[in-house]
């Protein structure tokens, strides 16, 4: 069934006025078709998907129409609606930890929708509570289905897990029975709402794979929404991009990507990092996001964008239709003929990148010209690299020999004193060095250890075994750390939300460091300012609240904190995975800059392997808690020397992926049991029975060094090819 | 558990021993009618022991309460175990009748104000509510009987034994606890109807009825449960004088007897009983979360 939505208006209602949340938008789904939504977080995507299964609520849907099979929804009644959620259209949310009923098994909320959609006018009112009641899917016939259901989305031993509740079940393994819930309808059309957003990219990947053959399979005709584009790029036959509530252009996957014709798809495509060589200054969108204030009567890019006209701004755009199936609003043909690298220069140079709200004037002139150096020139890459070569005779500022932190998964008395507990391993014996200048990049899967080891670095955590050495001095945790030990190392983690005392503002958030470091009153203001200046905002800044800020100027905030006291060190935490693309250039490029300035050695722990590849100098994998790859970027991903680094990096959504790599089977196993042997052996393609009694040694394959059997072959295979 | 009892029964104990008052005249008193010698009131001493010290009587008491001996009423020459054992059904019968009273309210209305969100159905529960948690019991009391038995004639005035001798004392002390418990239920659901599964239901089709029953109430419990738990001692305070005033034999008339009498060894073992009832709805609290939320281990809280 087709999906036709045309001119939607949706708004909230709020204390403060209404918020425009999605202002006239237009788009289609064919039946089977795979469709993917794109745009940074308050586009109004989400908003559109929700009205789209009339969940908008507390919004309103305030004009426009959404046809779906010939029935517009806007003015559906409540059973129209039953019988078109129960068996034609499925939506899945984005985040699995709060989108199931913790109270009720995985299996009876299956088992439900099969049951409403049999019959979706007959919902007995006491059958249906007792089905809750029970702890088990009562009919045989509905428990095989489900079983089958639990099979399809790949739950390993469906039989096990169905009487299960959510939260046994890991995040991947939760969304995977969202997914289930919606295939029990059989569904002519899924909306996907970020489904894989929350997930590592391992399972991200598994889970894109297992929507493309239901689409394939079933001729399911898909929504997807989210925010990367490469995920859209992946799977989608088409992609349509919205902007501040109005789709501003879409068109089949392929010319979009090659040849965008709007200026924002051109900017937010030019922000990825995986499409700027590494190190290079990531091109940026200049000024704010829209902010659901009503919309201009003109384009709603018209703010941001570095070719606007005067008209631009009161003429309305039309929708035009370009020769090979797209539509793009924008009525400037430079601006859509501009071909992508003409929009880098012209968004790196011309002014309207600067007068963003977090631009300090006075450091307009170098912010300019560090743009301008980056987004031109295409050789700085060895910048970053070449300098710190003078430097890299010096000794590691960081060192860490054989460092291991376990906890105890218990806390009861009686485990402890017979020393019966178990003890997770949460860092195994790491090794790592850092040099001034030098970025590290530490990847893998969530509950890898790498957060934990950032902690251990950080002083945080104590570790259970091993040494840190700070310039050549074993050090502890924090307790025990001298002040210019403490100062030495500075934290930013992923959400500066969290990390940022909403009760204080921005200056007394950076002065509390200078503070406990006993600077005097004077110097505090002094060097809160210089901070603000280093991380480009505005002295202003000082007087605000953290509520008051974006999210990439809370992150600026934060980094400004981690700077206060001059650390060497840098221990980045995710430091932009809460961010959208945009922003994530900005804060990115913003820590390069600071990187060569103040030569500072980053430990960059990301799950992002494309911003790794793009910040990082060295990589080193963690798996398990241990290292099982270290070496340097361009060489570990580009010819990974170890299996699992190949995973990964072959897991990553992107368009010139080869027809979606099968990526890792499973979930990582437990870290309080690792398996024996390899740690990796029970996921790893190539193991073989050595793998499973055997430690691998670090071997070393190039500048890099791995930690499997076979190193040396796959470095062979990558020669061959 | 254990450890909560014994400090209820010491500090009873101590309590009743220091308070103003000798129990041996003032029982004597009674018995004769007149003022009793010094050499009756010595020799009623001798007789319960309360000439011996503080911890000497305790020990007796509690060695005695051990092995399932409870003492002698001063005043009625029955043990208090049979006084218990007479009264205790009564009041039961009356505080789990007030419980469903007060849910069988509360619930529905909680989830209905909170459905109805900010109408007046919403605002008349809430008036209500207010109104149900300011009136006293006594006066509510006073009024049913005003109203229900002696204008309408529909139930008997006072005395126990049957359901219509059951109905006014049970919805007298019902109203009280309803109307917290609505007020809990409506935010704990307004929560709970916000929560992404709720819509996750929605998605699938599923009635809308269902999905606040099956779906938003049975999450919306688990933090009433507690409460209602809680709000056991409220009931059984609430008890003694509802029973005073519908005239029903239990323990709230058979310990305010027993205090104007100074009958110690019943006032001991009514607190006694009531302590006991209070650990084991802590218990039932704990068996109704494992079965409400299947996030909590099984036999972990044991
Ligand atoms: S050139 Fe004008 S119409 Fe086109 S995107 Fe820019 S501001 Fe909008
Ligand atoms: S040692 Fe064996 S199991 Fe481990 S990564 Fe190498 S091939 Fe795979």
């Amino acid at each position: 069934m087709r999906l036709d939505v045309s001119d939607l208006h949706v708004r909230f209602r709020t204390r403060s006025g209404a918020v425009h949340a999605v202002n006239g938008a237009s788009f289609a789904v064919d039946s089977g078709e795979i469709v993917g939504l794109v745009g940074e977080s308050g586009c109004g995507k989400s908003v559109t998907a929700r009205s789209i299964v009339r969940l908008e609520d507390p919004g309103e849907i305030t004009g426009g129409s959404i046809e779906f099979g010939g029935t517009d929804l806007t003015g559906a009644d409540d059973r129209t609606l039953r019988r078109l959620r129960g068996r034609e259209l499925a939506m899945v949310f984005q985040d699995p930890e709060t989108t199931l009923n913790p109270t009720y098994t995985v299996g009876e909320q299956i088992a439900e929708a099969l049951r409403v959609r049999r019959d979706p006018d007959d919902q007995p009112f006491l059958r249906e509570l007792f089905a809750g009641v029970r702890s088990r899917v009562g009919s045989k016939r509905t428990r095989k289905r489900v079983l089958e259901l639990l099979g399809e989305v790949g739950i390993p031993r469906p039989e096990d897990r169905i009487d299960d509740y959510p939260h046994q079940f890991s995040g991947g393994m939760r969304q995977r029975v969202m997914l289930a819930i919606a295939l029990a309808r059989r569904p002519s059309l899924l909306i996907a709402d970020e489904p894989t957003t929350a997930l590592d990219t391992t399972t991200q990947a598994a889970i894109l794979e297992r929507l493309a053959t239901l689409n394939d399979e079933y001729g399911m005709g898909l929504l997807l929404i989210s925010h990367d584009l490469g995920v859209v790029s992946q799977l989608c036959d088409r992609i349509v991009v919205m902007y501040d509530g109005v789709v501003v252009e879409s068109g089949p996957t392929r010319e979009l990507l090659s040849s965008p014709a709007h200026p924002y798809t051109k900017a937010l495509l030019g922000c990825l990092p995986g499409r700027s060589e590494p190190g290079e200054t990531l091109p940026t969108v200049g000024g704010s996001p829209p902010d659901g204030s009503p919309p201009p009567a003109g384009c709603v890019f018209v703010d941001r964008c570095p070719f606007a006209r005067k008209d631009c701004r009161e003429d309305s755009q039309p929708t035009l239709n370009l020769e090979d199936g797209r539509t793009v609003r924008c009525d400037v043909s430079d601006a859509r003929e501009a071909d992508l690298e003409t929009m880098r220069v012209a968004t790196a140079a011309d002014p309207i990148d600067g007068p963003g709200p977090d631009l300090n004037p006075g450091d307009r002139g170098r912010t300019a010209a560090v743009a301008v150096d980056g987004g031109v020139e295409t050789d700085s890459p060895t910048d970053s690299t070449a300098d710190p070569s003078g430097s890299a005779v010096d000794n590691p500022i960081l060192e860490l020999e054989g460092v291991t932190k376990s906890f105890r998964t218990t806390d009861a008395l009686v485990d402890r004193l017979l020393g019966t507990a178990e003890r997770l391993t949460a860092v195994d014996d790491v090794s790592l060095e850092l040099r001034a200048g030098e970025t590290l990049g530490l990847v893998g899967e969530s509950g890898c250890g790498k957060s934990t080891l950032a902690r251990v670095i950080a002083g945080l955590e104590s570790p259970t075994a091993g040494t840190v050495r700070l310039d050549g001095e074993p050090v502890d945790d924090v307790d025990s750390r001298r002040d210019d030990q403490l100062a030495d190392v500075g934290v930013v983690f992923q959400n500066p939300g969290t990390s940022l005392n909403p009760k204080r503002t921005v200056g007394e958030s950076l002065a509390e460091p200078l503070l406990e470091a006993g600077w005097g009153e004077r110097r505090r203001d002094e060097r809160v300012e210089e901070l603000l200046s280093l991380v480009e905002l505005s002295p202003e800044y000082a007087g605000r609240y953290p509520r008051q800020l974006s999210g990439g100027q809370l992150q600026r905030v934060a980094i400004a904190r981690a700077l206060a006291v001059e650390p060497a060190v840098l221990v980045l935490d995710e430091p932009t995975a809460a961010l959208d693309v945009s922003v994530q250039a900005t804060v990115l490029n913003l820590l390069e800059r600071l990187q060569r300035q103040l030569d500072l050695a980053y430990l960059f722990v990301s799950h992002d392997l494309e911003v790794v590849r793009h910040v990082a100098d060295r990589v080193a994998t963690m798996y398990l808690g241990r290292l099982l790859e270290v070496g340097p970027a361009s060489q570990v991903l580009s010819e990974p020397a170890h299996p699992y680094t190949a995973a990964l990096l072959e897991a990553i959504p992107d368009s010139e992926a080869t027809a979606g790599g099968a990526g890792l089977a499973g979930e990582p196993p437990s870290p309080t049991d690792p398996p024996s042997g390899c740690a990796f052996h029970p996921r790893c393609p190539m193991a073989d029975d050595d793998c499973a009694t055997v430690e691998p040694t670090w071997e070393t394959v190039g500048d890099a060094s791995s930690r499997c059997h076979y190193a040396d072959e796959r470095a062979d295979e990558h020669d061959e090819n | 558990m254990s450890i909560v009892m014994a400090g209820v029964s010491l500090l009873t104990y101590g309590l009743v021993f220091v308070t103003p008052g000798d129990p041996a005249y003032t029982i004597l008193h009674e018995r004769r009618g007149s003022p009793p010698s010094d050499a009756e009131v010595a020799a009623f001493r001798a007789e319960h022991g309360l000439d011996e010290p503080f911890v000497s009587q305790y020990l007796s008491w509690l060695s005695g309460v051990l092995r399932g001996d409870l003492g002698t009423s001063y005043f009625r020459s029955e043990s208090v175990s049979t006084l218990l054992l007479q009264y205790l059904p009564n009041t039961l019968e009356l505080a789990v009748a007030a419980m469903i009273v007060s849910l069988a309210l509360a619930v529905p209305v909680g989830v209905v104000s909170a459905v109805h969100r900010d109408t007046w159905i919403d605002r008349t529960s809430q008036i209500a509510a207010l109104l149900g948690v300011s009136m006293p019991n006594f006066w509510l009391g006073y009024l049913l009987i005003l109203v229900v038995s002696l204008q309408l004639g529909l139930t008997p005035t006072s005395g126990s034994g049957t359901l219509s001798h059951l109905v006014l004392p049970a919805i007298t002390l019902g109203t009280g606890l309803a109307a917290i418990v609505t007020r809990l239920v409506r935010t704990s659901m307004l929560e709970v109807l916000e929560a992404e599964y709720v819509d996750t239901a929605r998605s699938k089709g599923v009635r809308e009825r269902l999905v606040v029953y099956k779906h938003a109430l049975r999450n919306a419990l688990i933090p009433v449960v507690t409460i209602v738990g809680l709000q056991f001692g409220f009931v059984l305070s609430g008890a003694v004088v509802v029973e005073v005033v519908f005239q029903r034999p239990g323990l709230g008339t058979l310990l305010v007897d027993a205090v104007f009498a100074r009958d110690y060894p019943v006032v001991q073992g009514v607190v006694l009983v009531t302590a006991v009832a209070f650990v084991i709805t802590n218990q039932l609290v704990d068996l109704a979360y494992v079965a409400l939320d299947p996030r909590i281990e099984r036999g972990e809280r044991a």
